[in-house]
């Protein structure tokens, strides 16, 4: 009870309900005061109205917006939102409110995006590659085989170049559509180069009279968005199942927002794994911005999620459907950004 | 660009402790008609009731055309302009089409009435729709389409972008649904949003724009118009084939027959059902199987034709008492409508079982007897004092089980598989199979193919009160929805 009296909420109720006791007093002495009295009835009026006053003041002034801040506080502390903190309507106090805003300037959420943003990096990082050295070389390897004949050597080569540049050079920015899907067409070309004909892909526009191809193209998203799902759903649906596997880029705009589903035929999850992996993209998780274990199933989509809430808010993000030798549909959802 | 409609970003909703809607994550875009396959009914209640009016729930938010209405910080219980089609209805059937439409609508201040002006905008809102319903006509004297259409321009006039079907295909008929569906069509191309919920694929399938699949409160997947195919759909649900249980092959001998019965068609019904049989009839516009159902289970008589039952024969506007010549009749609500709920589970298993023993007198070793045989097929539920608290699952258990018990010449299923979602359905199909297997022949009066098609033998199309078609087992891919 005492570990009780240590918190002020608990203080502010009591005090409350002592003063609603005290109002029921003074309603009872009023309706004392009146007994025979008729003429003193105003007194047992005002005191209702105040009783009636105090209590609807009471619960839709104080109760309720407690409750509200409650509720939005244990769910931080569930770890289940982290920016709704910033967000709460009936914060306890002044000082409170700059307490949460200092605290997430000390947490740092750009150094929380520049976490994130390295699993971008992580070939370079985790073998403390010097990306020029990189390119250098596969520029090298490319040049004998043109000089060998060895043409798709060559093509191949060139396609790695291509996809290291994009993927590790400004990864601050966002990018066009039309820049993100040309990095996975170049990324599907090297696959090809393992997969042959095993690996389909298939990018769909759903455009309207109002909206074509090209416009959808200028929307922008942060870089490396879906190469992470297309990498996943390749890796994980696709490489293991026997035959032909499809894969499907949906990309759809509503007034508010872009759609991107990405879908494949592949070998799919077990539904308590797709609980489990929805029940983490729901909201921002802090646990698993690690770039050490980024390359563990699913921590790639995670990070992708963490990314798209930390820069656009808790309300867009990823969501998967999945079902066993049915295949996984990732659905991207994110803001009409446009230059 | 379309505009969403309405959207349940990450929506969790528990009550008691349970949770109904889990992690539930999708949107609906103007003028769409979004499927909602439900595949597992749980969670389905609380869904309609969130969307309509802003419940609280645990975790995430709704949105309504843009705005957020909802998030699981604050409910207020606001209103949505939603507007929910479902079999309850929501008109007041002592009122006229007019009334309904106008005068019980919200805002609605005029103090002298003009009937005619109303009458003639109703007219008018009928032809747009490309109907012509009496707006005078009482709701009470509506059939369920005509109650639909009037429901839909309520909406319409409500202003509601956004409606819910809820199950529509339970209560119209194979005709009604299509003529409903082609003004569904209509209405979403001027810019209305549908949730169409249905339990049958194939159903959604044909009238969705896009699907979800609803299962135990959460989306199991949402598939775009090209996903949508049979195959696609396979990988989420349970068998229907009944080919693996044991099957009695139906014999020549009729043991019911129809012979130019007028029921309620122009045209008179005939037809057989053999010994051992499941005889599945589709009623394509509602006309027939009602008065079928009301002349089987003795409440009323027939006007021409006679009905033979074996060797009897029955004919005369005189209702017959059919249940004591061994025809029972399991209503199309069975677990509502055919169960005493303040009676034991075994008091109602053994319902008119006094008829079946010699001088009525059941004897406890009667009772005890039947306790064990269908303690295997039910489990410990047979125990049970009250049927309350007993599933759904459980409560259409009991009541196929005393129509076995009972052990009639002709079980008549009424609907049998309009109410169930997935699972209730292919339990159903079990007990059929099962009442056809102790040799009952089983008569199944439905306005709906659905999965029926999986335990009949033989199926007879009845169109405008006549038999329009027949077809044999091998024959029924020919019908299809």
């Amino acid at each position: 009870m005492k570990e009780k009296f240590r918190f002020l909420s608990v203080r502010v109720i009591l005090l409350l309900a002592g003063i609603l006791t005290g109002f029921m007093l003074l309603l009872c002495y009023a309706l004392y005061l009146t007994r025979g009295q008729p003429e003193q009835i105003w007194l047992l009026m005002a005191a209702s109205v105040l009783l009636v006053l105090f209590f609807y003041n009471g619960y839709y002034g104080i109760y309720k917006p407690m409750q509200e801040t409650k509720r939005v506080e244990r769910q931080f502390a569930s770890g289940s939102v982290l920016n709704d903190l910033l967000k709460i309507r009936y914060p306890h106090c002044p000082e409170s409110e700059k307490v949460n805003q200092r605290f997430f300037e000390m947490l740092g959420t750009r150094e929380l995006i520049n976490v994130s943003k390295k699993q971008a990096e992580y070939l370079a990082l985790q073998n403390q590659i010097n990306p020029h050295f990189l390119y250098n070389t596969l520029e090298g390897i490319r040049s004998e085989a043109l000089s060998l004949g060895v043409d798709s050597i060559a093509e191949m080569t060139e396609a790695l170049a291509t996809f290291f540049r994009y993927t590790i050079s400004n990864v601050d920015h966002l990018v066009n559509l039309e820049d993100e899907l040309a990095n996975i067409e170049n990324y599907y070309y090297i696959q090809q180069f393992r997969f042959g004909k095993k690996l389909q892909l298939n990018i769909q526009y759903a455009c309207s009279e109002e909206l074509d191809e090209m416009e959808i193209l200028q929307y922008r998203l942060p870089k490396l968005t879906l190469q992470p799902v297309v990498e996943n759903s390749i890796y994980h649906g696709i490489e293991r199942k026997i035959g032909e596997g499809h894969l499907i880029i949906k990309i759809s705009v509503t007034d508010s927002r872009l759609i991107i589903k990405v879908s494949d035929d592949g070998l799919g999850m077990e539904a308590e794994r797709v609980k489990m992996l929805n029940e983490k993209l729901k909201s921002l998780s802090l646990d698993d911005v690690n770039p050490d274990i980024d390359r563990k199933g699913g921590i790639a989509i995670q990070n992708v999620n963490n990314r798209i809430k930390l820069l656009f808010g808790e309300e867009y993000g990823i969501h998967v459907y999945s079902q066993v030798e049915a295949g996984t549909d990732v659905e991207i959802s994110l803001p009409l950004v446009k230059d | 660009m379309r505009k969403e409609i309405l959207r349940l970003n990450h929506v969790t909703l528990e009550e008691n402790g349970e949770r109904y809607l889990d992690n539930l994550d999708f949107y609906i875009l103007q003028g769409e008609i979004m499927g909602l396959i439900i595949s597992d009914a749980k969670g389905c209640s609380q869904l309609i009731r969130l969307i309509c009016h802003n419940i609280p729930i645990s975790f995430g938010g709704v949105y309504y055309e843009g705005d957020r209405v909802n998030h699981y910080s604050h409910a207020d219980y606001t209103d949505n302009r939603v507007y929910v089609i479902e079999e309850r209805g929501r008109l007041i059937d002592s009122l006229t089409i007019s009334d309904n439409l106008f005068v019980m609508r919200k805002g609605f201040k005029k103090y002298i009435i003009n009937s005619r002006v109303l009458d003639h905008q109703v007219e008018l809102l009928m032809a747009e729709l490309g109907l012509s319903i009496d707006p005078k006509r009482r709701v009470s004297t509506l059939s369920a389409f005509e109650r639909c259409v009037t429901e839909l321009l309520k909406a319409i006039l409500a202003g509601c972008r956004f409606i819910i079907l809820d199950r529509i295909s339970n209560f119209l008929s194979q005709m009604e649904l299509k003529q409903f569906q082609d003004i569904i069509r209509k209405q979403a191309k001027r810019g209305t949003a549908f949730l169409y919920m249905g339990n049958h694929h194939q159903e959604v399938f044909q009238i969705a724009d896009r699907a979800a699949l609803f299962h135990q409160g959460i989306i199991w997947k949402v598939f775009e118009k090209e996903e949508m195919v049979e195959t696609a759909l396979q990988p989420y649900t349970i068998s229907f084939d009944l080919s693996g249980s044991q099957v009695r092959e139906p014999m020549e001998e009729a043991v019911l027959k129809l012979d130019g019965v007028h029921l309620n068609g122009k045209e008179p019904v005939g037809f057989s059902l053999r010994k051992g049989e499941c005889l599945m009839i589709l009623d394509t516009d509602n006309q027939t199987w009602e008065p079928l159902v009301e002349v089987l289970s003795g409440s009323r008589g027939i006007r021409d034709g006679r009905i033979y039952l074996g060797e009897r024969v029955f004919a005369g506007e005189e209702p017959t008492d059919f249940f004591k010549e061994g025809v029972a009749v399991i209503p199309d609500d069975p677990a509502e409508t055919f169960l005493f709920r303040d009676m034991s589970y075994m008091e109602n298993l053994t319902f008119l079982l006094d008829r079946k023993v010699w001088f009525g007198n059941i004897k406890r070793s009667h009772l005890r007897s039947v306790r064990k045989e269908y303690m295997k097929k039910v489990g410990p539920c047979i125990d049970s004092g009250k049927i309350d608290r007993l599933s759904l699952r459980e409560r259409y258990g009991l009541a196929y089980y005393r129509i076995h018990l009972l052990h009639p010449k002709v079980a008549v299923c009424v609907q049998p598989l309009a109410k169930g979602d997935m699972y209730l359905r292919r339990y159903v199909l079990d007990l059929i199979q099962e009442l056809k297997n102790s040799g009952i022949s089983v008569l199944i009066l439905t306005s709906n193919l659905a999965d029926n098609m999986d335990v009949s033998d033989r199926m007879i199309i009845l169109q405008d009160g006549k038999v329009a078609a027949e077809y044999a087992k091998e024959e029924f891919y020919k019908v299809g929805w």
